[in-house]
């Protein structure tokens, strides 16, 4: 592969190369998937303009959304292409896609259980004419994701937290045991590893991948301080892992009546390419 | 700057990076004004699509860097409120006035000055937006975002010829240097110092890029196979590794008659430089 740096191996170690990528890792998602779910909930009309900003999917495509989690940008997908199969590793969220799947009445949604790491694009299941995913373990290797479709990839992955600057000059989420139990990987520099990689990666194997942001604003107001974060993360701020809730709490600002104002800007970027562009056997 | 590599110190040897910076130089591009002007007509329809790929506001005022004859300046000049078109060469900037004429746009301004010489914000005025589109101020992309005040855009072939293993160091004429004998050489690999470059310095100072492309056909039929490399490459006989290049997408039609179908791929980097970390 020619291009500056080997990006291939830095992306083994970006959030999601340096995971495990056992059966016993993928469950520890799964027994978090009603969180999942509250957190889907918290996004608001997130999901929907994130969808809305895939203008290679038509009404004829299928669809493949890998590590759909418990389906927020599915029902939204759905409604969009001829059909969608949605994978995870999880039961219990794909349950969770399942009832909205009822409760919109759409019926062109399909449920692919499995572990990505286990499975191989076209042997496993077939190739579908487009390929999404959003935060998910498959972007760890963004070369088999592309493996997934015939016409057109998006990858979609955020690139601001609540403040600008914390996220720039992250230095990783180092991980101690005492401070941080459920953490078992040093979380790597999200600017270094970002989406910076795959754009790289991709256009070193010869594609022109396109670059959307979209923006999402919450503005959170309460008489207490402590009622904001409470109101951000449904009554669960006591459980969240220190580090963050001190970033989150650095943001919340008193405002000139008394009252407490959290506004968190989210940016996702969207990264979409045709996986006809790469010269695979430029790999090397 | 924290990233992977000093993409600053890449931009330097890019196609920009590497030239002249001096009056004669830019005289060199002026005495080609009627050739730009053909290309401009040529290209008309195309440059049009790459205007509507921007996002402008109506009220937006547009400096237009080194404008050439104008090719962008008249569609930008129909969708926002003024336009400054900014180029070294007096010839380039007849073409644009003459073409503002006759469209009956009166909110065209035209600029003369060498862009290596002059300081935006002292004395090349800022606008809200700063558009550039082959042109050497993608010698120095941070420069060039100071021209804005509140989005950039930044336009830079991508296709034909730059893919990866093919005609990479691709050898011509290019105007980098005063003396024409310089003028022919190998260029930099276009792939390698592409868009890419600009892409990760923008990244690693902070700013999150959007990148669109627009796309255009064009289908050149001549009788020999040597007459459509001359249509080609207006003319000139092609380095045996173009020749290689093209030859891969020439066809040969039922009538006996040679054809090269171009496809032209232009990349759109948009960002909004307020979000430069520049310390």
């Amino acid at each position: 592969m020619r291009g500056w740096l080997n990006w291939r191996a830095l992306e083994k170690h970006n959030v999601w190369g340096v995971r495990r990528k056992d059966d016993e890792e993928a469950a520890t998602w799964s027994a978090s998937a009603a969180q999942w779910e509250q957190r889907a909930r918290r996004e608001g009309d997130a999901a929907r303009k994130q969808v809305e900003a895939l203008t290679e999917i038509s009404s004829e495509d299928s669809v493949l959304e890998v590590g759909c989690g418990t389906g927020p940008m599915t029902v939204w997908l759905a409604r969009k292409a001829r059909c969608v199969t949605a994978q995870d590793f999880s039961a219990e969220m794909l349950d969770y896609v399942r009832q909205k799947a009822e409760a919109e009445k759409l019926d062109n949604i399909s449920l692919l259980r499995g572990n990505w790491f286990s499975m191989e694009p076209d042997v496993d299941f077939p190739k579908h004419d487009i390929a999404v995913a959003r935060h998910a373990p498959c972007q760890s290797d963004i070369v088999k994701f592309s493996r997934c479709a015939k016409k057109y990839c998006y990858s979609l992955w955020n690139c601001a937290p609540a403040e600008r600057e914390a996220y720039t000059f992250n230095p990783g989420i180092p991980t101690d045991p005492k401070t941080s139990p459920h953490r078992r990987y040093n979380e790597p520099n999200g600017r270094l590893f970002g989406y910076n990689v795959h754009f790289n990666i991709l256009y070193d194997l010869g594609a022109n991948p396109t670059l959307e942001i979209v923006t999402q604003e919450r503005t959170v107001i309460r008489e207490r301080r402590d009622e904001v974060l409470d109101a951000l993360f449904g009554g669960q701020a006591d459980k969240l892992p220190e580090p963050f809730r001190e970033r989150m709490e650095a943001n919340i600002v008193r405002q000139a009546d008394g009252s407490f104002c959290f506004r968190q800007v989210t940016k996702m970027s969207i990264l979409g390419w045709d996986p006809s562009e790469l010269h695979l056997e430029n790999l090397g | 700057m924290a990233g992977w590599l000093n993409w600053r110190e890449i931009e330097r040897n890019n196609d920009w990076g590497v030239r002249s910076r001096s009056d004669a130089t830019a005289e060199l591009w002026n005495d080609a004004a009627a050739q730009w002007e053909q290309r401009a007509q040529r290209e008309e329809d195309f440059s049009r699509r790459q205007v509507e790929a921007l996002n402008l506001p109506p009220d937006a005022t547009v400096l237009d860097i080194c404008c050439g004859t104008g090719p962008l300046t008249i569609w930008l000049a129909q969708r926002v409120k003024s336009v400054t078109a900014f180029d070294y060469g007096e010839a380039m900037l007849d073409h644009v006035r003459r073409k503002a004429g006759q469209r009956g746009l009166n909110n065209v301004t035209c600029m003369q000055g060498n862009w290596y010489s002059m300081e935006p914000g002292v004395d090349l005025p800022q606008a809200d937006i700063a558009v550039t589109r082959h042109s050497p101020a993608q010698g120095d992309i941070l420069k060039f975002s100071r021209c804005a005040r509140k989005y950039c855009y930044s336009l830079w072939n991508c296709a034909p010829y730059p893919q990866p293993g093919q005609a990479e160091r691709h050898t011509g004429r290019w105007i980098r240097s005063d003396n024409e004998a310089d003028n022919f050489g190998p260029r930099p690999d276009g792939r390698l110092y592409g868009y890419n470059v600009h892409f990760n310095l923008l990244y690693d100072m902070g700013a999150n890029p959007t990148l669109r492309y627009v796309t255009d056909t064009t289908e050149y039929i001549r009788d020999s196979r040597e007459a459509l490399y001359a249509a080609v490459t207006n003319g000139r006989r092609p380095e045996p590794e173009l020749a290689r290049l093209l030859d891969k997408r020439i066809t040969r039609l039922e009538d006996g008659r040679w054809c090269y179908r171009m496809v032209s791929k232009i990349s759109i980097l948009g960002w909004d430089p307020s979000e430069l970390n520049i310390e």
